[in-house]
């Protein structure tokens, strides 16, 4: 059953909370405005591994409109080939191979009256045959403590709906609850650093839970008769509570060499509680026409509560059914790293009124499953390259 | 003490302690280096990929897009 795109009508009835904040944020601004920014860019992202190749054009643009106003949109598209690893309905693991569009269209405004204040409404729409996803927010930023600090929020609500393009009558819908708050300050010269902290409510459909799969089945092995392999539709809880802190500091070496360093810690109502961590360092060459960028990250999380790589009963199956079960990799205690390296070439500027040129990126990944006998480990290789400008 | 608690109370150490600086004085600050976000387009994308590969999603540069993808 495909899944239908929202009517107009029924977006708005949903936007009414966002509308009502973003009423609210504009509320807040007034005097006089400050300079728009005309932008524009467009890039193409790859990521390849064993199982799954994407690419991903995409383009974004901003221009602004009347006195303080700059309106930013971007669309881009993911086109998703490969096979999955996927446990079927007839407890056989099987490769099955697909091709699938991703679209993604957002839309935001930013009003900035004073130089020293801001606020900014956006929506999302992401779309593919299986899934819609419909993202309202609304987001305030202000620059106190004589402009050494800027603070900031960000409130997100969406909806996603979801079914299967197999035909199975399978679907439900989720909503989705986001705040971000954020303090940057600046701390001496060459130092600067900000706290993020975000969380993030979701209530889902009881048929499937938040983040399950309409595609996955759990393979049970039946103790009490081992001849027996029995398969079950995944099934995760039906809300989930998220939060997560990050630290971010950046340091300038010279006008030319800086370092940046971040960590976040993660736990969620799974009882998934992670940490990542990274480190850069950036320099220009050439007149600061060439800069070059490497990063190293790192991640480390431990499995959700109602997580097995291997569920097992030993009796009556309505007796001891796990109420949750789950065949994501996602929810496996993981162990992560990325290497990347960044290259962009300014081949125009005229100070910091117009620049333009392009850019490169190549990342390395390598993903270990703890708990996942089947998939151990997953590497993979994400390549990028754009052009962007501001005039 | 957690991690995150020990980062943010250096954190806010480090942010009582500083003192006012003039647009001028801030030229190192405003440098290409000094960006932590180069292209927003590319960040969101990381981010996607990391949240379809991992549990872990919130308090990143960049925002990953709601989807079917795991």
């Amino acid at each position: 059953m495909r899944v239908q795109l929202t009517t107009l009508t029924a977006l708005m009835a949903r936007a009414r909370p966002v509308a009502a904040a973003a009423l609210i944020a504009a509320a807040l601004l007034s005097g006089a405005a400050s300079l728009a920014e005309e932008r524009a860019g467009v890039r193409v992202d790859v990521y390849t591994d064993e199982w799954i190749q994407v690419v991903s054009p995409a383009i974004e643009g901003g221009f602004g409109v009347g006195a303080g106003v700059q309106v930013n949109g971007g669309y881009s598209v993911d086109v998703l080939s490969g096979a999955t690893r996927t446990q079927t309905v007839d407890v056989v693991s099987s490769a099955t191979t697909f091709s699938e569009r991703r679209h993604q269209a957002s839309l935001s405004a930013t009003a900035s009256r004073h130089a020293d204040r801001s606020a900014t409404v956006g929506y999302t729409l992401s779309a593919e045959p299986d899934y819609v996803s419909n993202v309202g927010s609304v987001g305030f930023s202000k620059e106190i403590l004589e402009r050494m600090a800027t603070v900031g929020g960000t409130y997100r609500l969406g909806r996603d709906r979801f079914g299967t393009a197999t035909g199975e009558a399978v679907e439900g819908s989720a909503i989705n609850q986001s705040l971000e708050l954020g303090w940057s300050h600046i701390l001496s010269r060459r130092t600067k650093g900000s706290l993020t902290l975000a969380g993030d409510y979701s209530a889902c459909a009881e048929s499937l839970g938040c983040q399950s799969s309409a595609y996955r089945f759990v393979p049970v092995l039946d103790l009490g008769a081992p001849q027996s392999l029995l398969s079950l539709r995944e099934r995760h809880p039906e809300t989930r509570l998220r939060g997560a802190g990050a630290l971010r500091l950046s340091q300038a070496l010279s006008t030319e060499l800086a370092l940046h360093a971040s960590y976040r810690y993660y736990a969620d109502s799974w009882e998934v509680r992670g940490h990542t961590a990274s480190l850069a360092a950036a320099r220009t060459l050439l007149d600061e026409r060439l800069m070059v960028r490497l990063d190293a990250r790192g991640g480390w999380q431990r499995p959700a509560s109602f997580y097995r790589d291997n569920y097992a009963i030993d009796g009556e199956l309505s007796e001891q059914l796990p109420d949750y079960r789950s065949a994501d990799p996602e929810l496996a205690g993981v162990t992560s790293a990325m290497a990347r390296g960044r290259v962009s070439w300014t081949w125009f500027s005229l100070g910091p009124l117009m620049e333009f040129g392009p850019n490169v990126r190549v990342a390395r990944l390598w993903y270990r499953y703890h708990e996942l006998e089947e998939l151990p480990e997953r590497d993979a290789w994400m390549i990028g390259g754009g052009a962007s400008g501001s005039f | 003490m957690s991690a995150l608690s020990l980062f943010t109370l250096l954190f806010v150490a480090l942010s009582g302690g500083c003192v006012t600086l003039h647009p001028y004085e801030r030229a190192e600050l405003m440098t290409r280096v000094m960006s932590e976000t180069p292209d927003a387009m590319e960040a969101s994308f990381e981010v996607h990929v990391h949240r379809t590969r991992e549990a872990m999603a919130g308090a990143e540069l960049g925002e990953g897009a709601s989807c079917g993808c795991n």
